[in-house]
């Protein structure tokens, strides 16, 4: 495939992107899986330009997808919980603000993404044949440190000692709750036939919409808080030491959850944010621009390197399935359809960002009424009614992560447990402890 | 250092023994044990030491309404008492004798528990009538802000924050008790208001003029993002309350309440003097390397106990993750108390830089990190990486020793700057009293 080919198939995954992944819950990978596996796509798309269209609708995903997390991710009315930064700006009428830094960050990633591509050859092999043997070690270390770390927010202003002591811990035990719960229902989910062998590919959507999109589109619907009219113009109150420290935090923590399986972003941005110390919400935004950025499209780049491929990522995996890209030369368009892609999604988003900021204080509830049913919806289509009711569960789960004032990332114990009773070859125990097994 | 760091710093002093490595191959995670270890002395103090501190003094300058984890509390007229002075409160009622000339505005507010004048000054005034739409004779509106005196009469000041007189005056009755007592420990709370917003507020300890100060600050995003910089009205942004005894502030810098909680400071008296002991309930008996052998030990017993062939190297790691928590620490300020309870009192730390320090954090833990790549790699039958293990692990070590170098050098310039300081302040001092001397022969 020649230049041309890539640019344009690159484009049409950017325009794929763009259009879906600023709705709420509408993870890229769903739109890969509905226009692959259901829609047909790998008929009219040619097959080794299929790595290119998933480069490009994942490059637009980690810019656009900020839309959703800006302006739809909003708190209940009282607030009585902690708000995300962005929830913050948000509320303060400065949702498009927000985008920018984010993006801004975003951007960063990008260049600093395509800047490493050439080193990777030479680093990752190493680190790959190294750290490969350990992952469940890391793995392991990272969810025991997730627990430690907990932030215990509330019991301080209790009347004793033991009351202060005990409200505090009730939220590390809401976290555990929330961690086994959700690797509980992954576990059933991925070892049982509760969801059909034909949607394998796609089990793991429920779920998730479940866990990370339903609960806060269900908060956006109940709560009464009006999302006052924003600010459209093109303006950032920050400073570049923040921005840089938050970028660099983001992207180290991007390379992680790149490179090691199951660690997702979140996860990464936490152990990046610990190392290198990062404070402020400007800080903090950018940061999770750079690390969004370096998950999803790094782990899907690695897919590219012609000596040391490495398979990481739900999108790498199914592009595999269909075309391996194996030459230099594809290697070197990579890169190039990053860069075009980033330029196109930041504009693009930048515009979407001002129109969204314009409608949201208006249409604020039909818009999250038309998302909830759009992710039902996705998932019938998807994975059938038993779909639906997992991801209920799933949404109900979430939700609880959000009334215990805990974390959401909890929710990976989704993957992480059953994935570690796996490693562990406990497979067959924890069946029969259910009572699921032979 | 963050958390992260001195666990990264476990899990790097836990591969160096290389049974703990090989059992990882036989679903044996025991070498998790020691980063577990290498954070504990932070997890016992912040998730566990914290809430059993006993406080003496605990100023809770804006309470919570119950149930929204948020101030300002709703209360009636009659609550408000000498005891609730300068305290961040809400009251409700009926608006009457209403007087508004620029830039105060009067009335009284009733509710079903009595009355009590209302009054709002300058930008307050602003700020109540936006809020309120207007107050006229008859409307029921509700009013934050704190009860004060004026001529020894009740008066309700409207206001968006607490008058810094509440916690100045208790923190200087704190010093003064801790000078008649030995010991005096107080909470200060942070200030926490709708919609996840805080009310920052500054705490300086001048000693030299036997002065609590404290100084209102902007409203901030939970993060410290300023989000209303305008400042409190004169009438309430600083207040001062002075002691009775002498007193000594030992943590360089004010302390300053933001939004992620309130903090605990101690005094304590040493001769006729009293010191400030910052964060009393950190970095005491849990930092200590005589804790780490304590642990340790007992790690090994149980280890043994459980029949693990491995509780030597278990307990050697984990007693040296511990320690590498304390070392770590030592280089920022605060210092801990080193071996407890053979020690009483912390031990300054070098002052590289704040435990924050986004240079020290990384590059201490990219090089345990290092350390940690170099081990497994020659933990594996065929190492990946050929290098000889003394050369690798020089590779992994050079960047953060440049960035320690780097962290060195900016530690040595302002050790040459404080010094050039100093001998500023000592030529003032000596012309001042050469000036006073000739003043005095005159």
């Amino acid at each position: 495939m020649g230049p041309l080919g890539v640019v344009v198939w690159t484009l049409f995954g950017v325009l794929v992107g763009l259009g879906f992944s600023w709705m709420p819950g509408f993870h890229v990978y769903n739109v890969i899986a509905l226009l692959a596996v259901t829609g047909g796509a790998i008929t009219f798309i040619p097959q080794e330009a299929f790595p290119f269209f998933v480069l490009g609708a994942l490059v637009s995903f980690a810019y656009s997808s900020v839309i959703s997390t800006v302006y739809f991710s909003v708190a209940d009315d009282t607030m009585i919980f902690m708000l995300f930064p962005t929830q913050r700006y948000l509320v303060a009428g400065r949702g498009h603000e927000a985008v920018l830094v984010t993006l801004l960050g975003t951007l960063a990633g990008s260049v600093i993404l395509a800047a490493s591509m050439p080193v990777m050859p030479l680093i990752l092999p190493f680190l790959r044949d190294v750290l490969n043997q350990f992952i469940t070690v890391f793995l392991s270390a990272l969810v025991v440190f997730m627990f430690m770390s907990e932030w215990l927010k509330m019991g301080e202003r209790e009347e004793n000692r033991l009351r202060r002591f005990l409200k505090a811990w009730s939220q590390i035990a809401g976290g555990v709750f929330v961690f086994l719960a959700s690797g509980l229902l992954g576990f059933v989910v991925l070892n049982t036939d509760i969801l059909p062998s034909s949607v394998a590919y796609v089990r793991l959507t429920p779920l998730f919409l479940g866990f990370f999109g339903l609960p806060w589109v269900l908060v956006n619907l109940l709560s009464g808080l009006p999302v006052g009219e924003q600010d459209t113009r093109d303006e950032v109150s920050t400073d570049w030491k923040g921005l840089l420290s938050g970028v660099f935090g983001g992207a180290l923590g991007g390379y992680i959850a790149a490179f090691f399986p199951l660690i997702t972003g979140g996860m990464g941005a936490l152990v990046a944010g610990h190392i290198t110390s990062q404070r402020g919400d400007d800080t903090f935004m950018a940061s999770q621009g750079a690390n969004r950025f370096i998950y999803y499209v790094g782990a899907f780049l690695f897919l590219f390197l012609p000596a040391a491929s490495l398979t990481r990522g739900s999108a790498a995996w199914l592009v595999s399935s269909i075309y391996q890209p194996k030459t230099y030369q594809e290697y070197v368009y990579s890169i190039g359809a990053l860069l075009l892609a980033s330029g196109v999604s930041f504009i693009g988003t930048v515009a979407l960002s001002k129109l969204v900021a314009r409608i949201v204080g208006r249409w604020f509830k039909q818009i999250s009424l038309a998302v909830a049913v759009l992710l039902v919806a996705i998932a019938w289509a998807l994975t059938g009614p038993m779909g639906v009711v997992v991801m209920l569960i799933a949404a109900v789960i979430g939700a609880s992560s959000v009334f215990l004032n805990t974390r959401r990332s909890y929710c990976l114990g989704v993957l992480i447990l059953p994935v570690l009773v796996s490693m562990t070859g406990n497979t067959g125990v924890v069946m029969k402890l259910l009572g699921l097994g032979v | 250092m963050r958390g992260l760091t001195h666990y990264i710093s476990g899990l790097a002093a836990a591969t160096f023994f290389k049974p703990l490595v090989a059992a990882v191959a036989h679903g044996n995670l025991a070498i998790l044990i020691p980063a577990v270890y290498a954070y504990l002395p932070d997890f016992l103090d912040f998730k566990v030491w914290k809430f059993f501190e006993k406080w003496d003094f605990h100023v809770d300058p804006a309470p919570h309404e119950p149930g929204l984890n948020r101030a300002p509390r709703r209360v009636k007229v009659a609550q408000l008492d000498g005891e609730e002075r300068y305290r961040f409160q809400r009251i409700e009622g009926r608006v009457s004798q209403v007087s508004d000339r620029p830039g105060r505005l009067e009335f009284t507010l009733t509710d079903d528990t009595g009355s009590i004048r209302v009054v709002a000054l300058e930008r307050d005034r602003d700020d109540l009538l936006e809020a309120t739409g207007g107050v006229a004779e008859g409307d029921t509106v509700g009013v934050s802000g704190y009860l004060d005196y004026v001529d020894g009469e009740p008066v309700f000041v409207a206001a968006d924050a607490p008058h810094p007189m509440y916690v100045a005056e208790r923190v200087a009755a704190a010093i003064d008790y801790a000078y008649e007592h030995g010991e005096a420990r107080v909470k200060v709370e942070n200030i926490r208001l709708i919609g996840d917003t805080y009310r920052r507020y500054l705490i300086d300890l001048d000693g030299d003029s036997q002065t609590v100060r404290v100084v209102m600050g902007p409203l901030i995003a939970l993060g410290g993002m300023p989000l209303d910089e305008r400042p409190a009205p004169a009438h309430r942004l600083v207040a001062e309350a002075r002691t009775r005894h002498r007193f000594v502030k030992k943590y360089p810098k004010p302390t300053v309440i933001g939004g992620f909680s309130g903090t605990s400071i101690g005094f304590r008296r040493e001769g006729d003097v009293v010191e400030e002991v910052f964060l009393p309930w950190h970095r005491e008996w849990s930092h200590s390397f005589t804790m780490g052998a304590f642990l340790a030990a007992l790690l090994y017993l149980a280890a043994t106990a459980l029949g693990s062939s491995l509780a030597a190297p278990l307990a050697l790691a984990s007693m040296l993750g511990y320690w590498a928590h304390i070392v770590e620490d030592q280089l920022g300020y605060m210092g801990s108390n080193l071996f407890y309870p053979f020690t009483r009192k912390r031990t300054p730390g070098l002052r590289l830089g704040e435990s924050g320090s986004p240079v020290l954090n990384f590059s201490t833990a990219l090089l345990m990190t290092g350390f940690i790549f170099a081990n497994l790699n020659y933990a594996l039958p065929r190492p990946p990486v050929a290098l000889p293990y003394p050369q690798l692990l020089a590779a992994v070590s050079a960047p953060s020793a440049a960035l320690y170098g780097y962290v060195v050098a900016k530690w040595l310039r302002e050790r040459r700057a404080e010094e050039e300081a100093m001998i500023e302040e000592k030529a003032v001092e000596e012309a001042l009293e050469e000036e006073n001397e000739e003043i005095g022969a005159a």
